[in-house]
């Protein structure tokens, strides 16, 4: 009776995990790969395994949802996507040559980075009308979409192109490096740098989140990361958590998802500086 | 139809089919254990990586494929084919994306599809070869 209780309370973090993911536009494998290792004592290199694949299936669920419904935008998350499958590629070949402890750090405290980033902005529903970049012009870095929170149509169009290319190298090499999605730091970089919407950045995210989390799988598969014993179970989860998210986010104004974003960030950032810093805490 | 309603079909069946597969490798494996009166222990699983290693995991296309031809079938492998199809997923959402584009003359977006669909390929051949 134990193990199923076992498998249900994993099963379970992972529908929790799954939902806030998808609302976020994170691949849920930020939350997870901390608290299988941490709560659930599974192996680093499985729960990383476990991880880079329930980011798969969230990205396919929620992709599948946003594109349809126009929120993810296609060009601009393929345009996007070269940059970030260039750095799972370059960050999984360098996996084994940093230290985790270093890894962890580093993530700690780009995590914290993001808060401060995510904090000086946090009433900003619509960004304000950036100046035009012609890359975005020629390669039509542009879009609308219905806002139901508003009630009205929002246009849009990417500004700084190459500062937000190369932020996605960066959150493409943490994806190699780490076994996550990167998702926030993917949104970091179109709603922060580029000056997309909020929403359209989650829903964006979402759809590259699956093509750069390919990118690593890949390599995991072939390495012997993916146990299907542990894995499914944690991607159906996820799965499951990612629809009810996905759902409850149509629902909900953009500052509202940032409140939401904040403690998740701040919690993962400071447990991943201590466990960086060699202290262990859940 | 527009390229985003096909790649979105794409993903939800492919994510689907998957998902279903891994759900049934691990019914399958579940009444397989419970019937052969082994326990099915899921902490010993997560916690005994090595002993567990070379029965439950699958690194090749090839060794999953023999685990779906046998009789009875291997559920575990049914599991891995579902893994392995949903990690395959995204990069047939490229795929259909870069015949999408094709078809719709839009050259540019054509040949940034086929980039990534070439960056993802040369991964899983490094992948296997290392």
């Amino acid at each position: 009776m134990e193990q199923w209780l076992f498998l249900a309370a994993i099963l379970a973090t992972s529908i929790v995990a799954g939902a806030i993911g998808a609302i976020l536009g994170l691949g849920g494998g930020i939350v997870l790969v901390p608290i299988l290792t941490m709560f659930y004592g599974v192996n680093l290199r499985d729960a990383m395994g476990a991880s880079i694949i329930s980011v798969i299936a969230t990205s396919s669920g929620a992709a599948a949802a946003y594109l349809r419904t126009g929120l993810s935008n296609i060009r601009i998350g393929l345009f996007l996507a070269m940059a970030t499958v260039s750095g799972a590629f370059v960050g999984a070949g360098l996996v084994g040559l940093v230290p985790e402890s270093v890894l962890e750090l580093i993530l700690g405290l780009a995590l914290a980075y993001s808060t401060l980033v995510t904090l000086r902005q946090l009433n900003v529903e619509i960004p304000a009308e950036p100046r035009v970049d012609p890359l975005a012009m020629s390669f039509e870095l542009e879009g609308a979409y219905y806002d139901a929170g508003l009630d009205r149509d929002v246009k849009y169009r990417a500004a700084r192109v190459r500062t937000g290319f190369g932020a996605m190298f960066g959150a493409g090499l943490l994806s190699g490096l780490l076994g996550i999605g990167s998702g926030a730091f993917k949104v970091l970089a179109m709603d922060y740098f580029m000056r997309l919407p909020m929403k359209v950045s989650t829903a964006t995210s979402n759809f590259m989140i699956g093509i750069t989390a390919a990118a690593s799988a890949g390599i995991y598969f072939h390495r012997g990361d993916l146990r299907p014993l542990i894995v499914s179970p944690v991607a159906l989860g996820v799965l499951i958590g990612a629809y009810l998210g996905t759902r409850l986010a149509t629902r909900l104004r953009n500052a509202t998802l940032r409140k939401l974003f904040l403690p998740v960030i701040f919690y993962l950032a400071v447990s991943m500086i201590l466990r960086g810093l060699g202290v262990h805490w859940p | 139809m527009r390229v985003e309603m096909i790649v979105s079909r794409v993903l939800f069946w492919g994510g689907l089919v998957s998902i279903v597969l891994m759900l049934l490798g691990l019914v399958g494996y579940a009444v397989r254990t419970t019937r052969d009166g082994d326990v099915l222990n899921f902490q010993r699983l997560v916690e005994n990586r090595e002993h567990a290693r070379s029965t439950e995991v699958f690194v090749s296309l090839a060794a999953i494929g023999k685990g779906l031809r046998q009789r009875p079938i291997d559920p575990v492998a049914v599991s891995a084919l579902g893994v392995v199809l949903l990690l395959l997923t995204p990069v047939l959402g490229v795929v259909v994306a870069l015949v999408g584009f094709w078809t719709a003359g839009d050259r540019r977006y054509t040949v940034i599809a086929g980039i990534i669909l070439v960056e993802l390929v040369v991964s899983f051949l490094l992948g296997s070869a290392g």
